[in-house]
């Protein structure tokens, strides 16, 4: 993992037990690209580090949907 | 309705096609169907909604049917009773226990039931395919969640009487939280959660991707480290619940009404699970709430608030030898019966002694565990048979509760003049 990581949040609606925020984690993890996924079901937001050259904010936001979920870039 | 998700997940790579592969002309959803998914997922709404309803009706139905019905008792002590909460359990699992969960839950099954697929080369799932993995899983999660309901009522009984009664207001308070929490009324609520260690989490999801025949029951089993809300509210209630035998029907009557809900969407996508949980809240909660207010009865009963009840039978107890000497004395019976204590309110005179006739008839459950919070007495009665309680002179104008060893029946002793 040498190339530069970044970190982006996003508020997330629609949860609503810590499970949701597990899936929306384990989505986001399979991308390529992605590093880490955090997602905290108490303050309602996810924050991903993954390698901007792999994968976009596009790409995080429709895994985000894929579990269920509608996320916004904060 | 069960649109198996699994083939957006993890589409087989390209392998020669299979003798054991079904030809399957089911296409993947197109991207541009946002429309139509809108369409379908009102109607989805409007489905759940009507099963919901029937739901709820099937499982009243059923309980007035066999209202009848007992469970047998367990050397001793007090276990089930056909009592109302189980049935509240059943229908706060049927309704949302399948759903809550189900995200993840189902995501982790689906995930396994493809990979499955890709090590035998079967092109897609069929349904038959499904129908033993979601079994197994199924299963597997009953008898780990039957387990831990036993094991968590086990704890239970080991707590003092005198903080079981606490017990069972925190347990009631905590539940209507958990309702909080479903509404969402305030992100404090949120808090109640509970999440697996990362390591454990790690596990989960490298074992859904193996497609080994055995992940099911691995998986399902441990789901047991993933509970939502509604969960851990019923798990809360298993420790309330004072008796191994007691804990493990609460929480196998939960999964059990959770499991038809979770065969029908399992693999719903999961991106429906949010809608179906929105249907089915409103009924969930005025179960939750509904178990909630007995168990916040139960505890104030057992803490000697019994007042509560104020209709009923009364029978006033007769008065024995001369009223003037010191030998006086009054007595009254009551009838002990599986769900009651009959009648549930007996009038005493003040200043002399009582002599309590507790009846049994066919007595099962928790009833046998008699009870009266104030005076510290409690008492095991006999299946059938006669009991006898001294009770000492009282003041007028007390109110003496007295109760089974749960909270869930009872009756007042009241004083007078």
């Amino acid at each position: 993992m040498s190339e530069p990581n970044i970190t982006q949040r996003f508020s997330i609606q629609g949860m609503h037990c810590s499970s949701c925020a597990m899936s929306i984690d384990w989505e986001l993890e399979d991308l390529p690209g992605v590093a880490k996924a955090t997602t905290s079901y108490a303050r309602a937001t996810t924050e991903v580090t993954f390698d901007p050259h792999q994968t976009s904010l596009e790409t995080l936001l429709s895994a985000i949907e894929r579990a269920g979920f509608k996320g916004l870039p904060a | 309705m069960s649109q198996p998700s699994q083939s957006r997940r993890r589409r087989p790579s390209q392998r020669p096609p299979s003798r054991l592969a079904q030809p399957q002309t089911r296409a993947s959803a197109p991207p541009s169907a946002t429309a139509k998914s809108i369409v379908i997922d009102r109607r989805f709404g409007l489905a759940l909604t009507a099963i919901a309803g029937l739901a709820a009706l099937s499982a009243l139905g059923f309980r007035l049917a066999s209202s009848g019905l007992s469970l047998p008792s367990q050397a001793g002590i007090a276990i089930a009773d056909p009592d109302a909460s189980l049935w509240l359990v059943f229908l706060t699992g049927l309704s949302i226990g399948g759903l809550s969960c189900v995200a993840v839950q189902g995501g982790l099954l689906a995930t396994s039931i493809a990979a499955r697929a890709v090590e035998r080369h079967a092109g897609a799932v069929t349904i038959r395919a499904q129908l033993l993995p979601v079994t197994l899983f199924l299963g597997a999660k009953l008898l780990a969640y039957t387990l831990l309901g036993a094991i968590l009522g086990l704890v239970g009984s080991k707590i003092p009487i005198g903080l079981q009664a606490w017990l069972m207001i925190a347990v009631g308070l905590f539940m209507l939280m958990v309702v909080a929490q479903m509404f969402d009324l305030h992100p404090l609520f949120r808090l109640i959660a509970f999440r697996p260690p990362k390591a454990l989490q790690r596990l989960l999801r490298a074992r859904s991707k193996q497609g080994s025949a055995s992940s099911p029951l691995l998986l399902g089993a441990l789901t047991v480290f993933i509970p939502c809300g509604v969960t851990l509210a019923m798990e809360a209630l298993a420790i309330a619940s004072n008796s191994a035998l007691r804990g493990a029907l609460i929480m196998a009557v939960f999964t059990l009404g959770s499991a038809p809900l979770f065969f029908v969407l399992g693999f719903a996508a999961s991106r429906l699970s949010g809608l179906a949980f929105r249907s089915f809240r409103p009924l969930a909660a005025l179960a939750i709430v509904a178990i909630a207010g007995l168990s916040i009865h139960a505890g104030a009963r057992l803490l000697g608030y019994g007042g509560m009840r104020l209709g009923g039978e009364t029978v006033t107890a007769t008065q024995l030898g001369d009223p003037v000497s010191a030998a006086a004395i009054q007595s009254a019976e009551i009838q002990v019966r599986t769900a009651s204590y009959s009648p549930s309110r007996v009038r005493i005179k003040a200043g002399i002694p009582t002599r309590l006739s507790l009846v049994s008839e066919q007595a099962q459950g928790c009833v046998r565990a008699f009870l009266i919070p104030g005076l510290g007495i409690e008492r095991m009665l006999p299946v059938d048979g006669t009991e006898l309680i001294e009770l000492p002179p009282a003041e007028p104008g007390t109110v003496i509760p007295f109760t089974c060893s749960m909270g869930m029946y009872g009756g007042n002793i009241e004083v007078v003049q």
